[in-house]
């Protein structure tokens, strides 16, 4: 029974440290960069340009507000470099939990972000919603660093 | 007519004799899955990680691999999770005389199973659609999260046996309380929007894998030395 206790210990410590050595490869602190948009701001306006930075190993929240104007915005996003970020989750944030205040409604994307460097997120509103009106494109240029 | 018989009775004990060698053999390996199985999914899931670029195990989830270069492997490595499961609870077999402990051993041959369903039915893709096999894999995450503290806390009555027994069963208390601390953690992070789910998952695999470790090594080898016992006694 003492080695079958010494072999469970031996093997514990081996997998504890092996565990261990899988939380640390690769890993960083995953901070959060949020993006919000008024519909306001799409007014008038068929395309709108934002800029943002984020860390590496970090979630990237993009919530747009969407009105009559706008319509309802496409949930795929398009991304000029998907080695930089990829898309992780898109949902409609319903007017009960508006994620912006004043929206009637919002739509929200998440991003992962995969190493340093530039890239564009473009995510453009359903021509058939959008009351009959030039679809509007929203543009964020993201530079992600390494924090 | 009796010469005749001889032989034929012999045949068949012979028979008997190997198929319990082949039975023994069986539940060697099966031990050998059990006892060395946590560790080489470790290794394994180490090894998925490296190969994916950008990947961050306190931010990305375990099933997100599946997408990434290599992610075979991580499919692969459901099976096994599942396989390693399945084959402690026929190793507990023979512990489990009590009701709660029959539940038990269902409940952790219902965890091993939903991790073949986890590899059957991969997570939502990045930049694809919601797939029934996606709402699949979500639900069966909730099942597993549900069953394994619950065998644990089933199962640690079962295991108090032999010297070392309270120390099995108090450990398998500890770790189904800790599982629902982690799972509490979950919610908490699920509400908050926290991105450490990587993090959470990969402590509550590991919370897991030591008490698999603890229960295998302390029972393994239990149906072989009953078995040599039995083979040399008609030998």
């Amino acid at each position: 029974m003492r080695a079958r206790l010494i072999v469970m210990g031996i093997l514990i410590a081996v997998l504890l440290a092996i565990g261990a050595f899988s939380l640390a490869l690769g890993a960083s602190v995953p901070e959060r960069t949020s993006v919000r948009v008024k519909s306001s701001q799409f007014a008038g306006q068929p395309f709108t340009l934002e800029q943002a930075d984020a860390a590496k190993g970090g979630v990237i929240t993009l919530t747009l507000g969407s009105s009559s104007a706008t319509g309802r915005w496409q949930e795929i996003a398009e991304v000029s470099d998907p080695n930089v970020v990829e898309q992780t989750h898109n949902k409609l944030l319903l007017p009960e939990a508006p994620a912006i205040s004043g929206e009637q409604q919002s739509q929200s994307w998440t991003f992962r972000t995969l190493k340093e460097g530039s890239t564009t997120v473009r995510i453009q509103s359903e021509p058939a919603q959008a009351g009959g009106q030039e679809p509007r494109t929203f543009e964020l240029a993201l530079v992600v660093v390494k924090k | 007519m009796s010469a005749i018989q001889l032989p034929a009775r012999s045949i068949t004990r012979r028979l008997a004799f190997d198929a319990r060698r082949v039975g023994l053999l069986l539940s060697g390996a099966r031990d050998l899955l059990t006892v060395c199985g946590p560790i080489a999914l470790e290794l394994s899931m180490i090894l998925t990680q490296s190969w994916q670029q950008g990947y961050n195990p306190l931010r990305d989830t375990i099933s997100s691999m599946v997408w990434g270069q290599g992610g075979w492997l991580q499919t692969a490595n459901f099976f096994l999770i599942g396989a390693t499961l399945a084959a402690l609870a026929s190793q507990l077999r023979p512990l489990l005389t009590s009701r709660a402990a029959r539940w038990g051993g269902l409940a952790l041959l219902v965890t091993g199973l939903s991790f073949v369903v986890l590899g059957v039915c991969p997570t939502q893709s990045p930049e694809g659609p919601k797939t029934i096999q996606a709402i699949v894999h979500g639900v069966t995450v909730y099942v597993i999260v549900f069953f394994f503290p619950l065998a644990c806390f089933l199962l640690a009555p079962a295991v108090r046996v032999g010297r070392f027994g309270q120390f099995a069963a108090a450990y398998s208390y500890a770790t189904g309380a800790l599982g629902a601390v982690l799972i509490a953690g979950g919610a908490f992070l699920m509400v908050k929007e926290a991105p450490w789910f990587g993090m959470l998952e990969r402590l509550l695999l590991l919370n897991g894998f030591v008490w698999m470790e603890i229960v295998a090594v302390y029972f393994a080898g239990g149906a072989a030395h009953r078995g040599m016992e039995a083979l040399r006694y008609e030998s």
